[in-house]
């Protein structure tokens, strides 16, 4: 008897097991919505991170890529397009999605390593081969008969960084005269022969188009023009001083939740972090924040001065002086001005 | 690239008249100018280098070498592209204005996204009605204006949905419908506020897509408007979308359900904006209507609709609402014509109606079909002006069929004609001749409320009708229509009342 309840017993188990249901691969999909240059960056990241999580846990994960310039992409987050993850070129863009639409938590830059920035560029120029004007620095865009290629920094979060550089290295060689640094902006529009809505756009103006003396642009998208355009047609001129880029990602955690992609989006970003990322990172001229793998880099990024934008009171403070409606760059910048 | 720039121009040009702020036509224009100069120079700058081989010249000019061209290209390239540019913002902006609509569904504005919209739609309902064999004066030839209504319908936050339809030809109830749906789901929508209860079949059909001038009796032992709350869905065979469709009525998915909690306003009853609830327990109202052959292949059984509602409740000394004649309109049951002035009797007690229901659309053929059995209990005094109660079962039935001879398809909607009216094009709209059955039953306890040589126990009507449909929008419509009465007139003609002859014409506008 106690034999057969035994058998019973296992048996049981047997079935039991038998009918449990068996845990499949799964086929996932992320939509990282990101800033104009990145588009090398994470065709390369997404292809490796791919790798990494079937290895870890079996699923097929796919990254579409949305791009365009960060303050439209941050407005179509706002309007509805569901990202999973945001890799935008500056905070303020970012933590619209919180302030408008409580997309992300409010803390959300403190939720990854290094305010959620996984890597830092700069903003450098790109000038025709031999460099016929003889651009060397910031000062040098201003002088007459210069035409400048930048994108507009109502739309571009890039535009907004090459906006703060010139007007930081105006205040320092201007003894923090905001009045000086402000003719040194409306000099340096004045010259702007296109404003495009993104980065990417002023690379072709300036590369495709050859329109302009000079392109400011991100260190990586600088580096970009030299691999794709040849490097026999244009120099990459870095200036004295600059300001350090810091791109921020984040998870869009009521997108997330809502796809069933809070893991493995949380994971994308935190692999950024990862050896592998920052080596990528670093391949595609992004500087990394890793120390280790910098140090891998180091030969491929000129050394210079750069500000950070807490030194000029931080985004918000930026955001709300220099590009907010009737801002300092509607002041200077416009039909007829 | 000319093509590009006129593109853009125009783009810009356009809106800038829609008021777009950082878009100056005035500018465009002095760029526009400006290229054309640029070009015309380039072109005679082109044309010398193109001869200066043969020019006794001792150095070639080509244009590659020519400082003064290429500096006049760079000029042009870069007009070009800020040209480029503005057309990316332009286009940008235009997929984020709102589009106007103006058309066969009427007039509407939604935001780019669909998620918002607002439809302004109206209606006008001008009728004439004729009676003949009248010799008592019991009708009155008279024009009138039926309906008058402008209203508001769309959506917010793409699945909350509203109507607001004043009704400026209403005497009393000048808000027929005014509610919110809150439609997240097909399967389950949330619909509050006053609106038509999803009971009488005939009553659910658009106030502007009946097939004759009025309704037939069954519609008026069901309420006409109330206020309340009804939970709705419906369901689609499997592999089909579920539509989403607002409001009390849909006539589109396999499967609907409508169940409300309403404050019970009586047969044919409408509340007022300011009339209250007559009573706390509320009226429970029901209905379960199918497609059963939707989607099966059946293609002649396609537009079969089966259905049943009912409705329970327990009002207290609620009115009672006359009962007239369905195309005259003319009372024949009037609660008040008691015996020695005693009050008009009351419903006061359970009370429920039980409505089977049908349609059958199939090409240019239709048929409607309907049959309630409504009772209540009537509160009132007797000849001896003892209060008793009584209870009512009345009865109504109706079968209406109709067939559209110019070749567009029947609906229970709206009928659209293939070519609207335009004789000097010989286009002459759409036609449809109906004919209709119908018959009211009064329970013969009734009469011991109210005075039997006053008022009918039954009607009966037959009906002939033709619509002219000249566009989706304009309608003429001509019913003829008999009553035959029992009852009602010992007074007059000694028995019955006499028969109604009327003969009733419509122009209606509905968009």
């Amino acid at each position: 008897m106690k034999i057969k309840m035994r058998q019973l017993v296992v048996a049981a188990l047997i079935s039991g097991l038998a009918v449990t249901p068996s845990v499949h691969a799964k086929d996932i999909n992320l939509l990282n919505v990101s800033y104009d240059p990145t588009r090398e960056l994470y065709q390369d990241y997404n292809k490796a991170f791919a790798i990494y999580w079937k290895a870890k846990t079996g699923d097929t994960v796919t990254v579409n890529q949305s791009h365009g310039g960060g303050g439209k992409q941050a407005r179509a987050v706002l309007d509805g397009l569901e990202a999973d993850v945001v890799t935008l070129a500056i905070a303020y863009d970012i933590d619209q999605l919180y302030q408008k639409r409580k997309l992300i938590p409010e803390n959300w830059q403190s939720l990854l390593a290094n305010n959620s920035s996984p890597y830092t560029s700069t903003i450098v120029f790109v000038v025709r081969k031999g460099n016929p004007q003889h651009i060397k620095d910031w000062n040098d865009l201003v002088k007459p008969g210069i035409s400048v290629i930048t994108p507009n920094p109502k739309t571009s979060g890039g535009a907004r960084w090459n906006y703060v550089a010139a007007w930081a290295y105006a205040l320092k060689h201007n003894a923090n005269s905001e009045q000086a640094a402000k003719d040194f902006v409306t000099q340096l529009y004045k010259n702007t022969a296109v404003l495009d809505t993104g980065a990417r756009g002023s690379t072709t103006t300036f590369a495709e188009r050859e329109i302009g003396d000079v392109l400011i642009t991100w260190e990586n998208e600088a580096y970009l023009v030299l691999k794709e355009f040849g490097a026999e047609k244009y120099e990459v001129v870095t200036p004295s001083f600059s300001v350090l880029t810091e791109p921020p990602v984040t998870v869009v955690e009521n997108v997330a939740r809502k796809h069933g992609t809070l893991d493995v989006a949380t994971e994308y970003l935190k692999y950024l972090y990862s050896k592998e990322g920052q080596e990528i990172i670093g391949k595609n001229y992004y500087r990394p924040s890793d120390p280790a793998v910098a140090a891998q880099f180091e030969k491929q990024f000129p050394k210079l001065e750069l500000v950070k934008i807490d030194q000029l009171g931080g985004w918000n403070e930026v955001q709300k002086k220099h590009f907010a409606d009737e801002g300092v760059f509607d002041q200077i910048y416009g039909p007829g001005k | 690239m000319k093509h590009l720039r006129y593109k853009a121009l125009t783009a810009v040009i356009q809106l800038s008249l829609l008021g777009i702020d950082n878009v100056n036509a005035a500018d465009v224009d002095a760029l526009e100018r400006r290229i054309r100069e640029l070009e015309s120079r380039l072109e005679k700058f082109e044309k010398a280098a193109a001869l200066a081989p043969s020019a006794p010249v001792a150095t070639p000019v080509t244009s590659e070498a020519n400082p003064e061209v290429q500096k006049l290209t760079r000029k042009v390239n870069t007009l070009e592209r800020k040209l480029e540019v503005q057309d990316e913002v332009t286009s940008a902006n235009f997929v984020k204005l709102p589009k106007f609509e103006a058309g066969t569904n009427g007039f509407k504005i939604s935001s780019h996204d669909g998620k918002n919209e607002v439809r302004i739609r109206g209606a006008v309902q001008t009728d004439g009605r004729f009676f003949s064999e009248d010799p008592y004066h019991l009708s009155t030839d008279r024009f009138e204006l039926k309906q008058a209504r402008v209203w508001l319908e769309g959506k917010v936050f793409k699945d909350i949905y509203f109507k607001i339809m004043p009704d400026f030809a209403a005497s009393g109830n000048i808000l027929p419908d005014a509610y919110l749906d809150y439609a997240y789901l097909p399967q389950a929508s949330l619909l509050v506020g006053k609106f038509k209860p999803s009971v009488s079949l005939e009553r659910l059909q658009g106030d502007s897509d009946g097939t004759f001038l009025e309704r037939a009796f069954p519609t008026y032992l069901a309420p006409n408007r109330d206020v309340g709350v009804q939970l709705h869905g419906a369901f689609s065979k499997s592999g089909f979308t579920t539509e989403v469709v607002p409001g009390p009525i849909d006539a589109k998915n396999t499967l609907t359900y409508q169940v409300g909690v309403m404050n019970g306003s009586g047969d044919d009853g409408s509340p007022n904006n300011d009339a209250k609830a007559t009573y706390d327990s509320k009226e429970f109202v029901g209905r379960l209507f199918a497609h059963p052959f939707q989607h099966t292949g059946y293609k002649w059984l396609n537009g079969l609709g089966l259905g049943v509602a009912g409705t329970v409740g327990d009002p207290n000394a609620q009115a009672l609402k006359p009962q007239a004649t369905a195309l005259g309109r003319t009372t024949f049951l009037d609660y008040t014509k008691t015996y020695s002035s005693n009050a008009a009797p009351v419903s006061n007690g359970d009370q429920y109606r039980i409505y089977p229901q049908a349609y059958w659309y199939a090409g240019p053929f239709g048929v409607m079909a309907e049959y309630v059995a409504s009772s209540q209990t009537l509160r009132g005094k007797d000849k001896t002006k003892k209060a008793i109660n009584v209870r009512q079962d009345n009865t109504a039935w109706q079968i209406l069929a109709s067939y559209v001879v110019t070749g567009e398809d029947n609906s229970f909607g709206a009928i659209r004609p293939i070519q609207n009216f335009s004789p000097l094009d010989g286009q002459w709209g759409a036609l449809q001749f109906a004919a209709r059955w119908t018959e009211l039953d009064i329970d013969s306890g009734t009469f011991k409320l109210i005075d039997p040589t006053k008022a009918a126990f039954r009607a009966t009507a037959w009906t002939f009708g033709a619509n002219w449909f000249l566009n989706s929008y304009a309608t003429i419509r001509a019913d003829y229509e008999q009553t035959h009465f029992d009852g009602g007139a010992t007074a007059i003609k000694g028995g019955d009342r006499p028969t109604e002859h009327v003969f009733a014409t419509r122009f209606q506008l509905s968009f």
